[in-house]
């Protein structure tokens, strides 16, 4: 192998039928130094020994054709779950670790490993070690396609320039076929140990020769011919094709330098030029540096920007703008798949106003929504660094059309972390779209029903009260618990048939919540009474004996927050119940009711205690006690 | 006459080569046989007889050679160099014909032949049998000169025939490997040439643009220059004024990343410099091509028009194909290189902004090569010495000044093409800069110090004359020359 192959081979004007030049070091070099006893293509090459050699070396050269084939099996194996599976998954990183084992022990065993490249096959020393007759599985294919004809994996190959040459060729696959090809792609790795060798595209096509074909491209830019008409100035009427420049003295008439001048003179130079621009200073020398050093540095994403906003401000016609606004989606592309959010928020925001400014629908040029946040997402995984509080004010640039997509999120419980972005890009997005978001809660799996419903409080309005109504009849407990927690937080009265419905619902927490809600949002005195005695029916009744300490407790705040002469007669009559004995349940709702007493701003409760207080059964006498002393501590 | 060409097939022509119109005649004809023979070699490869490409493409290397035949009797195809010649005329290469006259030209010496003579009433079937000898059984291993001659006398055919090779006096190595690289050199220019006009006439016509080729052309611009090949830097001087658009691009990308690598700026950035280099002025394909090539002033309306072509290319390379890193450096070149350090120029923006670093590599060399270059409004444009001269003293307020200084370093202070006297009297062409002194290029004499054409070519290297300075025999440049004071016109030189 010489010294050549360290570098990309470009070999000339070849076309990919082999008519033409030879490969000159690389089927050279295989013919004349074929590893290993080899064949070239199927020609057995004479060992120059006995049978018993001739056989060995046979022997060996299948092993190492078997070897090779294992190899590419193992490579594009690789390639494929490279193309699958995200760069951190474990099974990825297992079969790239397979791959680079047995590249490392076939170069190890066999020297560079020097692939000729067929249309469908790769070969080795003439012999095929790789085939696939299918144009889009087939990487033989794909080197034969962008004119590779030759590839050279060199020993050292270290595991990163493998992995790269992997990603190389999935890129590849999945490219445009106009925009990059495996040549411009290799040739931007700068490989150290993976050489190739490749024919020029119009060797490939004959594009050029088609280009030249076609008369009207090739008259479709023509230089203007020397119109002696035209070719004479118009203010001094002198030709073109006399002048001589301008000399001083004469004024001249100069001459135009493309698009460079509209006129200028043209001098001639007798004196040298100064020697001021020969030398460059020490301070230019480090300014230039720091001006390297932050043109690296420089977002492209700000200067592309500020170029389309520029331009499409000024653009005049409908479909201009329709192409730059296309170029912004793009562009918010670019930057949410670098999860570079300030810049989404800049893009859509600036793109939104210009087409607003011309009546457009400001969504109408973004991208799909729910691709872009696919991407986001993607994006925000691979960039720990991403500042996700700027999401919300993303999405919501997005639009309404974003609730949809933004809702899916919520149910993927792996983006736990980005839930709170998310509800609260939901938050604004139902302002504009309430309906597109109710509609999601009853289909919504449990907990990111609860999520909506939280986003729905958050909404607040008679729409969203109501969705959040039909919410306390949705099927899963948590859901419903929630909704009434959101109803509660209302003060208005419609809310408050929602409440009292769930009082009697089958989970304690809805109920709970419910009473904590109605004793927060007080109705008018004839519902309040009556939601008392109902509240006093259970509690007087079998139910209580099922409640847990928590549910008793709201049932009791409630009837504090009711208060009234019903409420604090039925208390004071259970606070002076008693029995031989007693039971557990008469003894709770004994200093519940006493509690409840105590916590009543009315005389008549307060009487109630002072009297219970002083009663001759013992229990009675407690509670009372307990009571007063706890309110006077408070 | 070129010594040991085929003199006794070119005697009808020869005798009205002084007439333009016939050579004129001869080179439209000439070119369209290479382009036919070059096609139907690759055929005939690839297809058989009965194939419709096949047949078409043999009728149109018949009716080439009907064209030419009609010009005279007989005629020879020859190789001499790298040059093609119908007879004793060379063929000069234009970007459309460059792949298919350098196909031929390599294939004739893969088979060490000189030429082919061609002889009136050549037949189709003779041309069919003579393409299956020349071609052979094997692209791998073509037949030999003699091998084909020892075939066409067994099957009879008489009418085309190969010519041997011109040997040549023998070269010294290090030339030939300089000619080698110099090559290479025109090669990748001349791919990069055509790869610029078909980015560009498929953008003019809204048809999708395949970028590969011109990225492919860039990246081989790239590696000739980091490798020190300064011979591409010379080609910067041919200002062909039919190609002049799509040259022009390409000149401005190869002097931005000799710029560029001078900076230390990295592969990667030299190849999206090269690409912005190359697509800087794609925004002239809607700009009218009576404005383009008006000769003459031009209208405040026409003026105005052409201004607007920085912002036409952002508008076209945002409809290529999405915005990667490339498109992004692409769209801001195109956009701000006519912008001015100082925001003098156009387009005007409404907000304050700094011009990109890149665009203000190839706003340098886009000044410089449209200064220097021949355009029907501007026959006599500025000499590189007498643009360089301008660009630093008459409005140096546009660049960056510490950039132009560093072009300055990478062109020398004398570019390539530049006329120049030397001390011993001797008329020279700067043909490339060197990087050592930039005052001191290489150079080309062209003529004595009595004014007698320069017969043995030969170069000097001022940088590395072998003598100290102040010795004798030591060479120094006293003088730029105008190229109408010695009626030399120096983009015909370049070789």
């Amino acid at each position: 192998m010489s010294d050549d192959r360290k570098k990309p081979l470009k070999l000339p004007n070849t076309p990919i039928n082999g008519f033409g030049a030879p490969l000159e070091d690389s089927s050279g070099d295989a013919d004349a130094t074929p590893r290993a006893g080899g064949t070239v293509a199927g020609t057995p090459l004479s060992g120059g020994g006995g049978g018993f050699d001739l056989f060995a070396e046979e022997q060996r050269e299948q092993q190492n054709l078997t070897r090779l084939r294992d190899l590419m099996r193992v490579l594009v194996r690789a390639l494929k779950a490279k193309r699958m599976y995200p760069a951190n998954n474990p099974l990825l990183q297992r079969i790239l670790g397979e791959a680079t084992l047995a590249m490392t022990e076939t170069l190890e065993a066999l020297g560079d490993i020097n692939l000729q490249v067929q249309q469908y096959d790769l070969l080795f020393l003439g012999q095929s070690i790789y085939s696939n007759p299918s144009k889009k599985e087939s990487i033989a294919f794909r080197f034969s396609k962008d004119g590779i004809t030759e590839l050279v994996f060199q020993e050292g190959l270290p595991p990163d320039e493998l992995e790269d040459f992997l990603t190389v060729m999935g890129t590849a696959l999945e490219s445009s076929a106009l925009d990059d090809d495996l040549v411009t792609l290799l040739w931007e790795q700068e490989f150290a140990h993976i050489s190739y060798a490749y024919l020029a595209i119009d060797d490939l096509h004959e594009s050029g020769a088609a280009l030249a074909a076609d008369p009207s491209l090739g008259t479709s830019w023509p230089e203007a011919s020397v119109d002696e008409d035209l070719s004479r100035d118009e203010v001094t009427g002198v030709p073109w094709t006399e002048h001589h420049g301008w000399t001083e003295g004469d004024g001249g008439s100069g001459h135009r330098a493309d698009d460079w001048n509209e006129l200028v003179p043209v001098a001639r130079v007798e004196e040298r030029c100064s020697n001021d621009f020969l030398h460059l200073t020490s301070q230019e020398i480090e300014a230039l540096a720091e001006e390297i050093h932050r043109e690296h540095s420089r977002s492209l994403h700000d200067v592309v920007l500020e170029i389309l906003t520029e331009v499409a401000e000024d653009e005049p016609t409908p479909e201009a703008f329709a192409d730059l606004a296309r170029a912004f989606a793009d562009l918010l592309v670019v930057v949410v798949q670098e999860a570079d959010l300030r810049h989404a928020v800049e893009i859509a925001a600036t793109l939104k106003t210009l087409s607003a400014s011309r009546g457009h629908d400001p969504t109408a040029f973004l991208p799909d929504p729910r691709d872009l946040m696919a991407q986001a997402v993607s994006a925000i995984g691979r960039h720990p660094e991403a500042d996700t509080s700027l999401l919300p004010e993303f999405l919501v640039h997005l639009g309404p059309r974003a609730i949809d997509p933004v809702c899916d999120l919520l149910v993927d419980v792996d983006l736990h972390a980005l839930h709170g972005a998310l509800q609260k890009a939901l938050v604004e997005l139902a302002k504009q779209d309430l309906r597109a978001v109710c509609a999601r809660v009853e289909l919504a799996p449990p907990h990111a029903a609860r999520a909506l419903v939280q986003v729905l409080s958050q909404v607040g309005g008679p729409d969203a009260e109501q969705a959040l109504g039909q919410a306390t009849a949705h099927p899963e407990a948590r859901v419903r618990k929630e909704a009434i927690a959101a109803l509660a937080q209302t003060t208005r009265g419609a809310t408050r048939p929602y409440l009292l419905r769930a009082l009697d619902d089958d989970d304690p927490q809805v109920r709970a919540a419910a009473l904590f809600g109605v004793r927060e949002s007080f109705g008018q005195v004839d519902e309040n009474q009556a939601l008392a005695e109902r509240l006093l029916a259970v509690l007087g009744g079998p139910r209580f004996a099922d409640q847990s300490t928590v549910e008793r407790g709201a049932y009791f705040d409630a009837l504090v927050a009711l208060g009234g002469p019903t409420v604090i007669a039925t208390l004071e009559a259970w606070l002076g119940l008693w029995s031989l004995g007693g039971g557990s349940d008469l003894k709770a709702r004994r200093e519940l009711a006493a509690g409840a007493l105590s916590r009543i701003d009315d005389s008549a409760a307060q009487a109630a205690l002072r009297k219970a207080a002083n009663s001759l059964i013992p229990g009675v006498r407690g509670a009372g006690r307990r009571a007063l002393n706890t309110e006077r501590a408070a | 006459m070129i010594p040991g060409f085929e003199g006794n097939a070119s005697r009808d022509l020869s005798r009205d080569t002084n007439d333009d119109a016939y050579a004129s005649r001869v080179t439209v004809a000439g070119r369209a046989l290479a382009a036919n023979l070059s096609v139907f070699w690759k055929t005939a490869r690839l297809y058989d007889a009965r194939n419709v490409a096949y047949s078409q493409s043999l009728q149109n290397l018949q009716d080439s050679l009907q064209q030419l035949l009609s010009l005279g009797s007989d005629f020879v195809l020859q190789v001499v160099g790298d040059c093609l010649y119908i007879n004793d005329q060379r063929l000069r290469v234009d970007v459309v014909g460059y792949a298919s006259h350098q196909f031929i030209v390599d294939e004739l010496a893969r088979r060490k032949v000189g030429g082919l003579r061609f002889s009136g009433g050549v037949e189709r079937s003779e041309l069919q049998a003579f393409t299956r000898v020349f071609l052979g059984e094997s692209a791998q291993n073509p037949p030999d000169f003699d091998s084909i001659v020892e075939q066409c006398e067994t099957q009879g055919i008489s009418k085309i025939q190969p010519v041997r090779e011109l040997i040549l006096p023998p070269t010294d190595p290090s030339e030939t490997e300089t000619q080698g690289r110099r090559m290479v050199a025109k090669k990748t220019f001349f791919r990069a040439i055509q790869s610029t006009k078909n980015v560009m006439l498929s953008a003019r016509r809204g048809k999708a643009v395949d970028l590969r080729q011109a990225k492919r052309a860039v990246q081989s611009i790239v590696d000739l220059i980091l490798s020190q090949e300064l011979s591409l830097m010379g080609m910067t001087t041919l200002k062909d004024y039919d190609e002049y658009t799509y040259q022009h691009c390409v000149n401005v990308a190869i002097l931005s990343i000799a710029v560029g690598h001078r900076l230390g700026l990295t592969k990667q950035q030299l190849s999206q410099l090269g690409v912005s280099g190359l697509f800087h002025d794609i925004g002239k394909v809607v700009i009218p091509n009576e404005i383009l090539a008006k000769p003459g002033r031009l209208s405040p309306e026409e003026w105005a028009k052409m201004q607007s072509h920085p912002i036409e290319g952002v508008k076209i390379i945002t409809r290529l194909h999405g915005l990667s890193p490339l498109a992004m450096r692409a769209i801001a070149v195109a956009y701000e290189h006519h912008m001015n350090i100082d925001l003098s120029g156009y387009p005007q923006v409404k907000r304050p902004r700094v011009q990109n670093l890149m665009s203000r590599i190839v706003a340098i060399c886009d000044c410089f090569d449209a200064m220097t270059a021949h355009r029907s409004y501007q026959k006599h444009p500025f000499t590189p010495y007498e643009a360089l001269h301008y660009m630093t003293t008459k409005i140096p307020e546009r660049f960056d000044s510490t950039l132009l200084k560093v072009f300055i370093q990478t062109v020398g202070i004398y570019p390539p093409g530049t006329l120049v006297r030397l001390s011993g009297g001797e008329l020279a062409l700067s043909v490339y800069p060197n990087a050592e002194d930039v005052t001191a290029p290489v150079v080309k004499v062209l003529r004595e110090a009595s004014g007698m054409p320069c017969l043995d070519g030969r170069r000097i290297d001022l940088a590395n004359q072998g003598v100290n300075r102040g010795q004798q025999g030591f060479v120094t440049i006293t003088e730029a020359v105008h190229p109408e004071n010695v009626d030399v016109r120096p983009e015909e030189l370049v070789e």
